[in-house]
């Protein structure tokens, strides 16, 4: 009778995780166009949203401007960031 | 964009309480809180190649940017639900989704009884309530939950419903 014996040692739980971290360039930036393009569309959800059915003029604006630069500082942010991290490899 | 009467004005915008809002959006707190502590429990146990803060830096910034536009999706739906109180009648704007919208128009001389309710410590404390408004003969019924000031909302309208039905002339 044979047995089956799997040895736990060989396997290693961080050597699979850091494995399943490498990100390749093009799928990163593939990642990023994704997530871009879901942006676009919510961005002119609310934008439609906040044109066409908003009361205050003025908060509508605010929230517009808000919206977009926060927004912006952060797309901008991940972009850089993600070009140094894909350099470094 | 609510069109208006010719000479019809906005007495009051009644939008539920802040603190729905801020109860609605607190899970986005996790976003904030989770990725640095995520971060710097892998830095320990985790390999990673490359520059680990620049990955780290990027993919804080997306869940960033996830966080901030669903925060933006929930403000939207708070602030576009409003009751919009004018000196002829009531406007209830109900954003159900962003593709579902409700607007129930009510006069004011139509109004019958309005009911308020003020349930619960945090509500009686921060003073918001349930405003229902039953108007006569038909069966619409405007129900606003989590108002601020309830009591205050009811005695605007009570106001303004009884300058409408008075005459203008009327000797009193």
């Amino acid at each position: 009778m044979s047995l089956y014996q799997f040895n736990f040692n060989q396997f290693s739980i961080l050597g699979f995780l850091s494995s399943a971290i490498i990100l390749s360039p093009a799928i990163a930036w593939l990642l990023v166009a994704l997530i871009g393009v879901l942006f676009i569309i919510l961005s002119l959800v609310l934008s439609y949203h906040w044109k066409r059915f908003g009361i205050d003029m003025l908060v509508m604006g605010r929230a517009t401007i808000l919206y977009f630069s926060v927004s912006a500082v952060l797309w901008i942010l991940m972009t850089i960031s993600l070009a140094v991290y894909l350099n470094s490899l | 964009m609510i069109e208006l009467e010719p000479g019809e004005k906005i007495v009051l915008k009644v939008r539920r309480h802040k603190l729905g809002l801020i109860f609605e959006s607190m899970f986005l707190f996790l976003f904030l809180v989770l990725p640095p502590l995520l971060f710097w429990v892998s830095e320990r146990a985790v390999v990673i190649k490359g520059n680990d803060l620049a990955l780290f830096v990027s993919l804080y910034s997306l869940v960033l940017l996830i966080a901030w536009m669903i925060f933006f999706v929930i403000w939207t739906r708070y602030y576009l639900d409003v009751l919009i109180i004018t000196d002829k009648r009531i406007i209830y704007v109900d954003q159900k989704g962003f593709f579902s919208r409700e607007v129930a128009t009510l006069n004011l001389d139509k109004i019958q009884d309005i009911t308020i309710t003020i349930s619960g410590i945090l509500a009686t404390f921060l003073d918001f309530g349930t405003v229902k408004i039953q108007t006569a003969g038909e069966s619409t019924e405007f129900i606003m939950r989590d108002v601020p000031e309830p009591s205050k909302i009811k005695s605007i309208i009570y106001e303004l419903h009884h300058k409408q039905s008075t005459p203008p002339n009327s000797i009193t």
